[in-house]
């Protein structure tokens, strides 16, 4: 008798054992597939695609800015091109802090961001606030005298 | 019997009515404890225009900011809703942060009811997390922008960074990917965590009680 | 006579209840949503998050790119390692330094978010 309730209480151990276990195993399951789940299946970088830059909007010298119709998507993007010292330089308005727009003030002559005020001088160096990395430069290309930009959509 | 006792009679609630029904309240409790109440009503007008809201919205990137304007402009009582799923949002943040000061002064996050405190924080959590995931859903300038800059912080975690932002945004960049993942968390997941903690929460005070006032 | 939840403290929070309600259908009605502008990458545009996001956004000011993950996610995290430990700390520095660090945060953030949404 004695040993069939020790048998018994030994299972009983056992089972609430298994419990905890198949409930680890099941929170653990959840988590990863949730995870797996979540993760996008195929996530692409954007490449680079070239649109043209109408003659008129590019600078002879100084900072303008340039709005690219996007036409697949129906949207339009802003750039910034800049002529300095006969080279021409294209700049993302994406902030290297947190990625808003930043906007050209003619006053300061620098690049100015909203959000928290990062401002970057007009070959797109960092100069104050948060932001340490220069505005991202985006590929030219010129064919037959005509400039394209690179965009990233 | 009444079909009201009948009910009560089936779920088993006439005995189960008593310990809830007849708890003692302590004396001495001012008007600072009614602000769990007060959040819990905020919540529930919160929960319900939320369901109304999701009749007519559209979670995608081509709809959803037309879909917005048609419930403002077209759909009966639209803006009423839409007013009464933002202020009560607003209520409630508000009425949760004055409920934990109350809770803080009262020192009722002593043992034995420190778990309820921390249910209490978590609450607020999800709470912070729901206004962030719906803020997205109106997929206007502002909400673009702010979940953009909200986002990229994540994404600025040294090593783990790039992974989480795309767990988050489900795309490098923010797209109709991160609006429907945002309005999945905004409509099924964070509230039914809510729901988790809710349950957790008011189990324990209605097994703990209030605590008595100093 | 004690008083009972059941029907003394009930009435007093279904009348909070409802004024609750009354307070937010009031607010919907006076200051209803407004529609916001349609997403664009042209203009010059100055995003700002909710009022109860403007602390955070304040701190970010602080904190370049590669460090800005301290402002916006491991001060919060440990603000709200603070708030879930308030009982075990208040256990071993006693409720006064407690409550004195808990209001120093909470005028912090207030300050900020008061800073933040008058800039
Ligand atoms: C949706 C949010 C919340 C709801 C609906 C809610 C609801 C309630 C209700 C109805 C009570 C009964 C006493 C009272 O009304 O004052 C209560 C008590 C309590 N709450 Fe909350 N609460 C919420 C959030 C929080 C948060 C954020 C905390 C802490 C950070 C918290 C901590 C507590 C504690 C510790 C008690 C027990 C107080 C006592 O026994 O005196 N709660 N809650
Ligand atoms: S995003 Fe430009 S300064 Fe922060």
């Amino acid at each position: 008798m004695l040993t069939d309730r020790k048998v018994g209480e030994e299972r009983r151990f056992f089972l609430k054992k298994l419990f905890n276990f198949l409930f680890f195993l099941a929170s653990i399951s959840f988590t990863l597939l949730g995870l797996i789940v979540f993760k996008p299946s195929n996530p692409k970088r954007r490449d680079y695609i070239f649109y043209s830059v109408p003659e008129d909007r590019i600078p002879n010298e100084g900072v303008k800015k340039v709005d690219i119709k996007i036409e697949n998507l129906s949207k339009s993007f802003k750039i910034f091109l800049v002529k300095k010292d006969n080279s021409l330089i294209a700049f993302s308005p994406a902030c290297t802090h947190l990625g808003c727009f930043v906007n050209f003030d003619i006053n300061s002559m620098e690049f100015v961001c909203p959000c928290h005020g990062g401002r970057y001088d007009i070959e797109g160096k960092a100069v104050a606030g948060p932001p340490k990395d220069p505005l991202n430069r985006l590929p030219i290309k010129i064919e037959n005298k005509k400039v394209y930009v690179g965009i990233k959509i | 019997m009444s079909i009201i006792d009948w009910f009560l009679d089936r779920f088993r609630l006439k005995t189960l009515h008593r310990g809830i029904f007849d708890r003692d309240i302590p004396e001495g409790i001012n008007y600072f404890y009614c602000f769990g109440g007060i959040a819990f009503t905020a919540l529930l007008v919160c929960i319900i225009s939320g369901l109304f809201l999701s009749v007519h919205y559209i979670p995608s990137e081509k709809e959803a900011y037309q879909s917005i304007i048609k419930i403002h402009e077209e759909v009966y009582l639209g803006k009423l809703i839409r007013g009464l799923h933002k202020w009560s949002a607003n209520v409630l943040i508000v009425s949760i942060v004055i409920h934990s000061i109350r809770v803080f002064i009262t020192k009722s996050y002593r043992p034995p009811r420190e778990l309820n405190w921390i249910v209490g924080v978590l609450i607020f959590v999800v709470v912070m997390l729901e206004s962030f995931t719906g803020y997205l859903l109106l997929w206007d300038q502002k909400a673009y922008w702010a979940t953009v800059v909200g986002t990229n912080i994540a994404g600025s975690i040294p090593i783990i960074g790039e992974t989480v932002l795309l767990l988050i945004r489900g795309d490098y960049e923010v797209t109709g990917k991160t609006l429907i993942r945002f309005y999945s968390l905004h409509i099924l997941w964070f509230p039914l965590i809510m729901m988790i903690l809710l349950w957790a929460h008011f189990h324990m005070i209605k097994r703990l009680g209030i605590s008595k006032p100093l | 006579m004690k008083k009972k939840f059941y029907p003394d403290y009930l009435v007093e929070i279904l009348f909070f209840a409802i004024i609750t309600f009354e307070l937010i259908l009031i607010l919907a009605f006076v200051f209803p949503p407004q529609i916001g502008k349609e997403i664009d990458f042209l203009g010059s545009y100055k995003p700002r998050p909710e009022w109860y996001y403007l602390w955070l956004f304040f701190l970010l000011r602080f904190f370049p790119a590669d460090t800005v993950f301290i402002g916006g996610i491991l001060i919060p995290l440990v603000v709200l390692s603070f708030l879930i430990f308030i009982p075990w700390i208040d256990k071993k520095i006693g409720w006064r330094l407690t409550a004195l660090i808990a209001f120093a945060i909470l005028v912090l953030l207030i300050v900020a978010t008061l800073i933040e949404g008058l800039l």
